[in-house]
């Protein structure tokens, strides 16, 4: 099969295109929900700076189930919700729906995880000086673990890469159904690699980005 | 003035009390200090006077008020007249030393421009104006202790509460650190309670000491009390090499 490298490379832009359309927007709002909800998960521990257990343990139940899906099966599930939303089931903007809420679940965990790194010492020194929730949250939780949130969402774009190469299934396009459609359906082993080369450069650049801004939080503290 | 009254504090059901029953007075202007090992409470009855521990019976009168009656927001303004510096300092590492300084009087609600000035008056004032672009990480353990201290004064509290503030550190910056938190104490008039574990720092800086065991006071009274009455073991105890530790 003679391939040509002009419609490949056309393909291979738009497809590009679509992922980087559907991770960044999917990051977008993954971190708008997952960062608040992190948050409140971990200072309504019981025990914690607003105890409030009942909210904490729904929310911990809601969240659970959400990562328990495997993703394929989600992405099927909310087809409805996503026109509730969208207007439309197909295409990207269609995918970054099921997207987001497969990974704000995950990003909210690692949140929670974060906050919880940081020192209690520097939170009490906080309270002791008359500071409240807000003081606590944005003068120490939040600068304090800023490191450990960057490389949470490096993380979670690595995962939403991921995630968008199984938007295919609802016709969201991008990398992942470049290889499905062409690479494999149609046994074009040249796509295939092509495809596969992209995405490996794309989550090895996401991931050096992340460690370099990780590090230059880092380096003084 | 601090007025502790029969304050007890209970963790769980069933557990040892970690405070019996502790009645003691903190006069205005006075470096007290509460003495004892470890478990016999000193930490719990430190952290009662500012409520980081809210006793399970009792009286805490600040001033006449009584801390265990307030709101929260009350209590949050009251906490601001109260200077806190821990062991571990517990200084933020995102943020460089003036920036530290400055926490309080962002609590506090104060202007940008005052905030500055304020924040260069109190590093002067701790010996640390070439460091105030430094980060926590880059200071030694007394320069640390020195940016919690002056972040403790910020708000101009009445009170400071030491928690172990020398016990990480070594003999000799244990030395200026007390040496530093006397000329607060004579220059600004700001009482201070510490607790300790090291009877030398008692020694050196305290006018008043109560010794705790067990989570109940077994002594208290003014140094000079202590040391003058023969049954007192603390007193013995405090006695001996007094000059020395003075002069530091």
């Amino acid at each position: 099969m003679k391939t040509d490298w002009n419609e490949v490379l056309q393909l291979l832009l738009n497809a590009t295109g679509e992922t980087l359309y559907m991770v960044l927007l999917a990051g977008l709002f993954t971190l708008l929900i997952g960062l608040p909800l992190g948050v409140l998960l971990f200072i309504s521990r019981a025990g914690g700076l607003s105890p409030l257990p009942r909210l904490n343990r729904a929310l911990g139940a809601v969240i659970n189930l959400g990562r328990s899906l495997p993703f394929v099966v989600m992405l099927i599930a909310l087809i409805p919700l996503t026109r509730l939303i969208v207007g439309t089931t197909l295409g990207s903007t269609a995918a970054v729906v099921p997207i987001t809420i497969g990974a704000f679940p995950f990003f909210a965990r690692i949140v929670e995880a974060a906050l919880d790194e940081v020192d209690k010492g520097r939170i009490e020194a906080i309270v002791a000086m008359g500071g409240d929730i807000r003081h606590v949250i944005f003068k120490v939780l939040l600068p304090e673990a800023l490191p450990a949130l960057v490389a949470g969402v490096t993380l979670t774009l690595v995962m939403l890469i991921g995630f968008s190469s199984m938007a295919g299934v609802i016709g969201g396009g991008g990398l992942g159904d470049l290889a499905i459609r062409y690479g494999y359906q149609r046994f074009n082993n040249q796509i295939m690699v092509v495809t596969v080369v992209v995405l490996v450069v794309l989550v090895q650049g996401v991931q050096s980005l992340g460690d370099r801004c990780v590090r230059s939080l880092a380096h003084r503290r | 003035m601090i007025v502790v009254e029969g304050v007890s504090k209970t963790y769980a059901d069933g557990q040892p009390a970690a405070l019996d029953n502790v009645s003691l007075q903190i006069a205005d202007g006075s470096i007290f200090g509460i003495v004892g090992r470890s478990g016999a409470g000193k930490s719990t009855l430190l952290r009662c006077l500012n409520l980081l521990e809210r006793p399970t019976s009792g009286r805490i009168l600040m001033d006449g008020q009584d801390l265990t009656r307030l709101t929260d927001k009350a209590l949050r303004q009251q906490r601001q007249r109260i200077g806190m510096i821990f062991q571990g300092f517990n200084l933020l590492h995102s943020r460089n030393v003036a920036d530290n300084v400055a926490v309080p009087l962002e609590i506090a609600g104060l202007p940008k421009a005052e905030r500055a000035v304020r924040v260069e008056e109190l590093l002067a004032l701790v010996g640390l104006s070439d460091k105030a672009a430094a980060f926590p990480a880059q200071l030694s353990g007394g320069q640390k202790q020195r940016v919690g201290i002056a972040r403790a004064l910020a708000a101009r509290p009445a009170y400071l509460l030491s928690d172990e503030a020398t016990s990480a550190l070594d003999p000799e910056t244990t030395a200026s650190i007390l040496a530093l938190l006397r000329d607060i104490n004579r220059q600004l008039g700001v009482t201070i309670v510490l607790i300790t574990h090291e009877l030398d720092v008692v020694k050196a800086i305290c006018d008043s000491a109560v010794s705790l065991a067990a989570g109940r006071v077994v002594e208290s009274g003014t140094l000079l009390q202590l040391q003058a009455d023969p049954s007192s073991r603390l007193g013995r105890s405090l006695a001996p090499s007094l000059q020395g530790v003075r002069a530091v």
